[in-house]
């Protein structure tokens, strides 16, 4: 497990830290958290002057993919997003702020829009997200729609937090074509075993709805 | 016989001749460093163990390990550079703010990072443990990067 970062996110929870991108003199500048369930964020430190403050959005691995391969700027991400203002005045708790990106004040955002320009010291970790590890679930004789299962994954996590899991987008399209409700019960207990059992997988792991 | 040290007073002494072992005097190397404050002053030079004590943060990495206890430098502009990026604007409509400074590594002992960590992301970080009572000469040294 990483280790806490930021606590007490308003609709969010936890965050780990998972990768420093830059650091500057012992400082994280730019780097990447995870919720409980494996949701990575992009964290940009904009001010340890005054106080302690972040930036932080919740990315998709595509999206990350283009900051670490220097196919867009850091900020790209950002755009168009709501994101998390953190601060932290010296000595004092974190406040969270939760704002669309274009309301923040320009004064209060980087100074420019810069490139990561890290991806030679990254590959490990480029590659880490770029190749999700997967799980296929047998697939049983009943089809259920999409929200059903989502509530029956969250019952999972409830119920077991050191679970972290991440629809891939397959998935979530197959679950949004299908229609009728989960019933059987034995299907359930077989698909929660399925995912404790996925708990050495701690990185990234996708469930496919294998037919 | 123990060493007579020069070096700052906040090292912890079991790391003294760690830092000896390692850093060499080298007053022609050219660096460049973030002064904070836009200030060149004593608080400018202050090692990274020493500004986490100052600015009353949280010490991040190994205090164990003797990079903590340097001042940090660059041999290039460009990461330096890249962090003053990633400050917030407000810090510039004002003088003084964040500034690139630039100057040799005169009065101490330094090492390029990556020679004492493998795998040191930062290829030209420097580590510059710098000796006690000498930040007059360092003021007159370094200079604002334009």
């Amino acid at each position: 497990m990483y280790d806490k970062f930021f606590e007490n996110i308003p609709q969010i929870g936890t965050l780990y830290f998972e990768k420093e991108l830059f650091s500057f003199e012992n400082i994280s500048i730019v780097f990447v958290c995870v919720d409980m369930c494996n949701n990575r964020y992009l964290c940009v430190c904009d001010d340890i002057i005054d106080e302690e403050s972040w930036i932080i959005a919740q990315v998709t691995n595509k999206e990350l993919l283009t900051v670490l391969n220097d196919e867009d700027t850091v900020l790209s991400v950002y755009k168009n997003k709501n994101v998390i203002v953190a601060s932290k005045p010296f000595g004092r708790d974190v406040r969270y702020i939760n704002i669309a990106y274009d309301e923040i004040d320009q004064a209060d955002l980087p100074l420019s829009d810069q490139y990561l320009e890290m991806k030679d010291y990254l590959q490990d970790y480029i590659c880490k997200i770029g190749i999700p590890s997967t799980i296929r679930i047998p697939m049983p004789q009943i089809s259920f729609d999409k929200n059903d299962f989502e509530r029956y994954i969250m019952m999972c996590k409830t119920t077991h937090e050191q679970l972290r899991c991440s629809y891939s987008e397959t998935y979530e399209q197959s679950f949004a074509k299908s229609t009728e409700s989960v019933s059987n019960v034995s299907y359930r207990a077989k698909l929660e075993y399925a995912i404790l059992e996925s708990e050495e997988y701690n990185d990234n792991i996708s469930i496919l709805y294998a037919a | 016989m123990k060493r007579i040290s020069n070096l700052a007073d906040c090292i912890p002494s079991e790391l003294i001749e760690e830092i000896y072992m390692n850093g060499k005097e080298q007053d022609d190397q050219h660096v460049y460093r973030v002064s904070k404050s836009g200030i060149i002053d004593e608080k400018t030079f202050w090692s990274s163990y020493e500004e986490f004590q100052h600015e009353d943060r949280e010490i991040k990495g190994d205090t164990k390990e003797i990079g903590l206890y340097s001042t940090s430098c660059y041999l290039s502009p460009k990461q330096p550079k890249k962090f003053l990026n990633f400050l917030k604007k407000k810090y510039y409509e004002q003088y003084p703010h964040p500034a690139l400074i630039h100057g040799n590594t005169i009065c101490g002992l330094s090492q390029l990072t990556k020679e004492r960590i493998s795998g040191y992301k930062d290829i030209d970080h420097v580590d510059w443990w710098i000796y006690k009572g000498n930040f007059k000469e360092l003021e007159k040294n370094f200079k604002f990067y334009d």
